[in-house]
């Protein structure tokens, strides 16, 4: 089963758009986080499907969205809760993906990592679909990762 | 009417609540909040008696699966709904299957929440 950029962006959006109420468009340019603080959501998916899906953003569009998810102004967010938001945003993205592939899967505890010196990679695997999206001025970009067959 | 809402998300069970408080017939609603199916069932076990539970399926310590399975084992038999996004048609069947009433899917809107926590009133 491949993941399609179309299916991807049908996804984000029915996370982004219906689950938190915000704007986002596809970027028509490539990921670019400005030197902003990074912040990187992340989940696997294994069992007849193994893969990862991952969600990447600057700690401002971060903070947009966990002040969304809690009802809460920039001022009374704490790193737990923008973690915390992250996290959940990579599961909800991750279990759509997981709900369109056929077969036995497992979906893991999301994963939150922060900074900006690093790269998240599957050995063993590759990037089948990946979309960058702008959003509030900033942008995010999702990947999906497949381990090879 | 005294609500369990069950999710290792804070976001989540704030979203959660949030969409409660919009339910039309549900009146005044006090919710009991754990971060896991092993504090849920302490919870219940420890005498919380929630008149209904909302529970998250992936969590650490005790999947929401087995927390319903638990429950269901101690001859409790209060209205248990998934709120998850794991929504694959298998993982639906082995929910109600396992007792609960309905499977609501992540990402949600409000309107899908009240509808389907409407039949619960």
């Amino acid at each position: 089963m491949e993941i399609t950029t179309d299916t991807l962006h049908e996804v984000v959006d029915s996370v982004w758009v219906s689950m938190l109420g915000l704007d986002m468009a596809p970027s028509g340019s490539e990921y670019n986080p400005n030197g902003d603080k990074q912040l990187t959501g992340c989940v696997t998916i294994t069992g007849t499907w193994q893969g990862a899906v991952m969600i990447e953003l600057p700690e401002p569009l971060a903070r947009v969205a966990a002040a969304t998810m809690f009802g809460l102004t920039d001022d009374e967010l704490g790193d737990e809760e923008v973690l915390d938001s992250l996290g959940e945003l990579a599961n909800m993205i991750g279990g759509n993906i997981k709900g369109l592939i056929e077969g036995d899967c497992k979906l893991s505890l999301p994963t939150v990592a922060e900074g900006g010196n690093f790269k998240v990679s599957l050995p063993g695997g590759h990037v089948e679909t990946e979309l960058v999206f702008d959003a509030a001025g900033r942008q995010f970009q999702v990947q999906v990762l497949k381990r090879s067959e | 009417m005294k609500i369990l809402v069950v999710d290792d998300s804070k976001a989540m069970r704030m979203i959660v609540k949030r969409n409660l408080s919009q339910v039309p017939g549900f009146g005044d609603i006090e919710t009991i909040e754990a971060a896991s199916g092993a504090e849920a069932l302490e919870l219940v076990r420890g005498g919380a008696a929630p008149d209904l539970i909302l529970s998250d399926w992936n969590m650490p310590e005790m999947t929401g699966i087995e927390f319903l399975r638990a429950l269901r084992a101690d001859g409790v038999l209060i209205p248990f709904g998934f709120v998850t996004s794991e929504s694959q048609p298998e993982m639906r069947a082995q929910g109600i299957e396992a007792g609960a009433a309905f499977l609501l899917a992540k990402p949600f809107t409000p309107d899908d929440f009240s509808e389907i926590l409407s039949s619960m009133v």
